[in-house]
């Protein structure tokens, strides 16, 4: 019997006890003799032509060690991410409000703010794109490579839509709009640059993707990636806000480090971090649906625009997935997607929790709606009917084959929820009630874990485990940890393949030199694709330690050998200890390190009509939410909140819990509080006294519910979460609104004064 | 950027320094806006006089007629007192809703009201119980009405070389069941007002004072039994508002007419 088992067990995280205590060492913690900061001189609009650039006075300022321009790279003046169009430091053309152009070193902040003031410049100021509608128009090319305003497009194409649409007995047609979502980390942006031995550089930061910082780092400063070593600190969030950007903010340090041979720290201020690091995209979303008279969705026609700022960054990757998701989790033979990723001057825009999907969601789930409403079928019930089976096939011609949950979260949380009584309840409650009115709603989501088709190259994860003389056990892997609890995880599935207590297996510090690129820790990845690399190493040193006993006659050839309880099995029988038999084999050197590779399976996608199997497989969310509608001042409360969520298996159940319910505070505060004010493309709400994200106060009663359908591929079962529950939140709550009040907005967030103007121009 | 620092024991060294360097010097009370100010580099002044150690300016004291309230008192101390949770009701509320604990433990009431912002929480409560406000100078003293001290956002009557020394309220029985405060933020911890309403009923009338929809606080009374016209062209007289980056004209004067609205329903 299976004493101890780590997998599916709640266990405290590793990483618990210092991060209640304070005693996690972050980047700004790291102090090195002779460290400089960095300061950002930045453009003060939005597009423009340096005509001057004066840094000699700035120089000049006592304690300022360096003021550099993009003159003094000494390799490539580039962020790379996908297209390489975005420069580290502007040569002439200024693109977006606050993007670098001179870079400041100096021992203190005083003195780097000082210097910004002694730099003298002189713009010419050109015309601006700001609206997706400007940028569609072409009232201005913001970058001379994309002729049309478009980084990327995307068509995906399948069945007669045109049928559909002239069978159809209801056509719903609505234009939505999405704005910003800021990431609100609780660390901002930071990274510590140093000279290490031999010319090498080492980076320490806060981040998501060692692998694309080392590229960063290595592009700016012209020197081979095998000369970085980039480290991760303790990471304070990122949600997608450290997917992309780090890289810009460790070649800022780095270039600085390697003019002035001093160490080198950067760390934004929030204001900085909110005005000019990436954001979820703004989207502009025509959706057309087609359904039956009794619910079935015939035909979807969506037109998809998002506004990418002034550099295409991850774009590309964000919209494909944006497209890939339009539908939902239903089945739909005739569908025509077309996405745009279009430029504008302003700050270019990047990885977000959801990835160009919770904007496309929005529109999809309200038209759901609008579409059971219209065909007086109950909301959940026309998910049911539209929800994919085993066999469906999705919008790129993909056939689902295994865990498929999307039935299972309508059905687990639609019980939990007490849809139906509490329909009952709302309408007592609102007959009573002459100022708040309350309503419920519902929304449905999937979501292709990893990379995708279009990840390319990167689908790929790598762990390297040891095995130490005393029997315990260390693991590196390439993602990182970043709260959102890897290290607990991956430990747990260590433990559990070795048969040994959580507590002798230790995750090592993420780096670069350990591991080879196993890609970024995006996408809700990084406990399969690390899950799985550490599987695939553990059985190789299981091997090695069974080969050893073999040969020592401790074990016959053949039989079935266990590692549980600490201890090995043959057959059912005790044989020896983990720790006696790690201490045999550290005498008897036996190889006791192991590092493997993981590919997950094949998926394809066919860029001329949309097709392919995208992804390896989907994780399924249904949300259920309760609102008050308050009709004095038309503001809107959560009342209470389930997500029932089923990505395979929950490795440690309680921290999937709070994933769930992080996500879904998030999602609240992009549903109802979150929203960025620009003046022009400057950013006025830049500090969270002005950009408002939730409070305890303002988020209801959260019920996460996991809905367990284990996937074959996965560890033990595992598909990916992390994603998931801030996604399907927004439709959810408006749906709600709606249900409460009559009146549907179709503008994200749901301001109180849309809802308010909706009553009045009645 | 080289300010010089000032930290005065007492009230009469606090005058002391406030007569020797009277305009160019800014009081540090609470610190919960002019720090975030001097941060943000939206002032700098040349003198910080730091007043935290002045005990003369600091608690809540009954005399016969009236409560005072020292200026340097914080939210928490007021929101803590059990007399002003029961008869001055909606100053309670007030700084209930202010902030968040960290700004009420150090916020006070006279910065609350020396920055006069239209939409300063505890103004509104203050107007509609007539409140007065005893200000100081080395020179002498003087008292004057809540009404009379605002001059536009961000003005005062205050002179140079005077300081706010505390808050006079006439004693009343202002409880949950005849007054109260209603503040619409953009969320319910931590959010500015957008609009807010403090309300008082005296016999068939009831009183309001609005804040966040005019350059200071305004006020009005409405008989009980007055229809939904009158009700609105009294409002409408006591109001402004302007469209800023919280919220619209029509919203802000809508909102209050509904608040107004219901506050009456619910006192028939």
């Amino acid at each position: 019997m299976d004493k101890k088992k780590y997998v599916g067990r709640s266990i405290v995280r590793k990483d618990g006890e210092e991060k209640v205590k304070g005693s996690s060492i972050y980047t700004d913690d790291i102090i090195l003799s002779g460290l400089l900061f960095a300061g950002v001189y930045r453009s003060n609009v939005e597009s423009g032509k340096i005509i001057k650039l004066g840094i000699e006075k700035a120089k000049k300022v006592p304690g300022v060690k360096a003021v550099l321009t993009y003159k003094d790279i000494p390799g490539r003046n580039l962020v790379p991410v996908v297209f390489d169009d975005q420069p580290l430091l502007v040569e002439k053309r200024i693109r977006y409000y606050g993007e670098p152009i001179a870079l400041i070193a100096a021992e203190s902040y005083e003195a780097i703010e000082e210097a910004k003031d002694k730099i003298e410049i002189e713009v010419e100021k050109e015309p601006r794109v700001i609206t997706i509608e400007e940028s569609i128009k072409k009232k201005h090319i913001v970058n001379k490579r994309f002729s049309e305003n478009i980084f990327q497009e995307y068509h995906i194409k399948r069945g007669g839509v045109k049928e559909a649409f002239q069978n159809a007995d209801l056509i719903i047609k609505n234009k939505y709009s999405t704005n910003y979502q800021e990431h609100a980390y609780l660390e901002t942006q930071s990274m510590v640059a140093s000279h290490d031995l031999n010319g090498r550089f080492s980076i320490f930061g806060s981040m998501q993707c060692p692998f694309y910082v080392q590229e960063g780092v290595a592009t700016i400063l012209g020197i081979d990636l095998s000369r970085v070593t980039v480290n991760l600190m303790t990471t304070g969030g990122a949600f997608g806000g450290k997917e992309d950007v780090p890289s810009i903010v460790a070649e800022i340090a780095a270039l600085l480090s390697y003019k002035t041979k001093k160490p080198v720290k950067y760390i934004l201020s929030r204001e900085e971090d909110i005005s000019v690091m990436s954001k979820r995209h703004p989207a502009y979303i025509e959706y057309e649906s087609a359904f039956s008279k009794n619910g079935a969705l015939l035909g979807v026609k969506v037109n998809y625009y998002l506004d990418a700022g002034a550099y295409s960054t991850l774009t590309p990757i964000v919209l494909w997935r944006g497209v890939i998701h339009a539908i939902g989790p239903y089945t739909c033979d005739a569908v025509e997607i077309n996405g745009y990723g279009m430029a504008t001057n302003k700050v270019p825009c990047g990885a977000y929790r959801g990835f160009g999907t919770p904007q496309i969601i929005f529109a999809g789930e309200s038209q759901m709606d609008i579409a059971a409403e219209k065909l007086g079928i109950d909301p959940v019930k026309i998910r049911e009917i539209n929800a994919f089976k085993k066999g469906d096939i999705t919008a790129t011609g993909q056939k689902l084959k295994d865990s498929i949950g999307i039935r299972d979260t309508i059905r687990v949380g639609k019980k939990e929820f007490k849809w139906s009584a509490r329909k009952d309840k709302i309408e007592k409650f609102n007959a009573k009630n002459k100022y708040k009115k309350r309503g419920i709603g519902a929304a449905s989501m999937f979501y292709g874990v990893g990379l995708g088709a279009r990840g390319g190259p990167l689908q790929k994860g790598s762990a390297l485990i040891s095995i130490s003389k005393d029997g315990s056990v260390q693991f590196a892997v390439g993602t990182t940890e970043m709260g959102q609890g890897m290290y607990t995880v991956l430990s747990q599935i260590a433990a559990d393949y070795f048969g040994i207590s959580v507590e002798n297996v230790s995750p090592s510090r993420v780096t670069t030199e350990k591991v080879s690129d196993s890609g970024p820790t995006v996408a809700s990845r990084a406990t399969f694709i690390s899950g799985n690399a550490i599987k695939l190493a553990a059985e190789r040193l299981k091997s090695n330690l069974i080969k050893f006993m073999i040969k020592k006659g401790i074990v016959k050839k053949g039989s079935k050998i266990e590692f549980k309880n600490e201890k090995i099995y043959e057959t059912g029988r005790f044989i020896i200890g983990f720790k006696e038999l790690s201490e045999k084999a550290w005498l008897n050197r036996v190889k006791m390190i192991e590092a493997s590779w993981y590919l997950p399976s094949m998926t394809t996608y066919n860029n001329k009509n949309g097709q392919g199997d995208a992804y390896v497989v989907y994780s399924y969310t249904t949300n259920f939410v309760e609102i008050e509608v308050d009709l004095v001042t038309y503001q809107t409360t959560v009342i209470s909140l389930y997500s029932a969520e089923e990505f395979g298996k929950a490795i440690n159940p309680t921290l999937a819990e709070g994933q769930i319910e992080g996500g879904t505070v998030q999602g609240i505060g992009y549903s109802l509080y979150e929203d960025m004010i620009l003046e022009g493309g400057k950013i006025l709400s830049n500090n969270f006294s002005t950009y408002l994200i939730p409070t305890i106060m303002d988020i209801g009663e959260l019920k996460p519910i996991i809905v367990e359908k284990p996937f074959e591929e996965g560890p033990f079962g595992a598909k990916g979460m992390g994603e998931m529950p801030l996604m399907a939140i927004a439709p959810a709550i408006g749906n709600a609104i709606y249900s409460a009040t009559k009146k549907r907005l179709f503008n994200l967030p749901l301001r109180s004064e849309d809802l308010y103007n909706e009553f009045k121009n009645k | 950027m080289n300010n010089i620092f000032i930290n005065v024991n007492n009230l009469n060294d606090l005058l002391t320094a406030k007569n020797e360097y009277g305009k160019k010097a800014k009081i540090l009370a609470g610190g919960t806006d002019l720090v975030v100010r001097m941060k943000n580099k939206m002032m700098d002044p040349e003198v910080i006089i730091s007043i935290r150690k002045v005990d003369e300016l600091k608690g809540i004291h009954s005399k016969k007629n009236d409560l005072i309230i020292g200026s340097l008192t914080t939210h928490s101390e007021i929101e803590e007192n059990s007399s002003i949770k029961k008869n001055y009701y909606p100053l309670f509320q007030a700084v209930y809703s202010l902030g968040s604990p960290q700004i009420r433990n150090l916020g006070t009431i006279g910065g609350n009201i020396g920055n006069a912002s239209p939409s300063g929480d505890t103004i509104p409560p203050l107007y509609i119980m007539d409140a007065k406000i005893k200000l100081m100078s080395k020179n002498g003293e003087r008292i004057v009405d809540i009404k009379n001290f605002f001059k536009g956002p961000g003005k005062t009557i205050l002179k140079d070389d005077e300081i706010i020394h505390s808050i006079i309220i006439p004693k009343g029985r202002w409880t949950k069941k005849i007054s109260g405060f209603y503040k619409v933020g953009k969320r319910n911890a931590l959010a500015i007002g957008v609009v807010s309403v403090a309300w008082i009923i005296k016999e068939d009338t009831i009183r309001f004072s609005f804040g966040g929809v005019s350059p200071t606080i305004s006020t009005t009374e409405i008989k009980k039994n007055a229809n939904k016209k009158k009700v609105e062209k009294e409002v409408l007289k006591a109001i402004s508002p302007i469209d800023d980056i919280r919220g619209s004209k029509n919203y802000r004067r809508d909102v209050i007419l509904n608040i107004v609205e219901k506050i009456k329903n619910d006192n028939p």
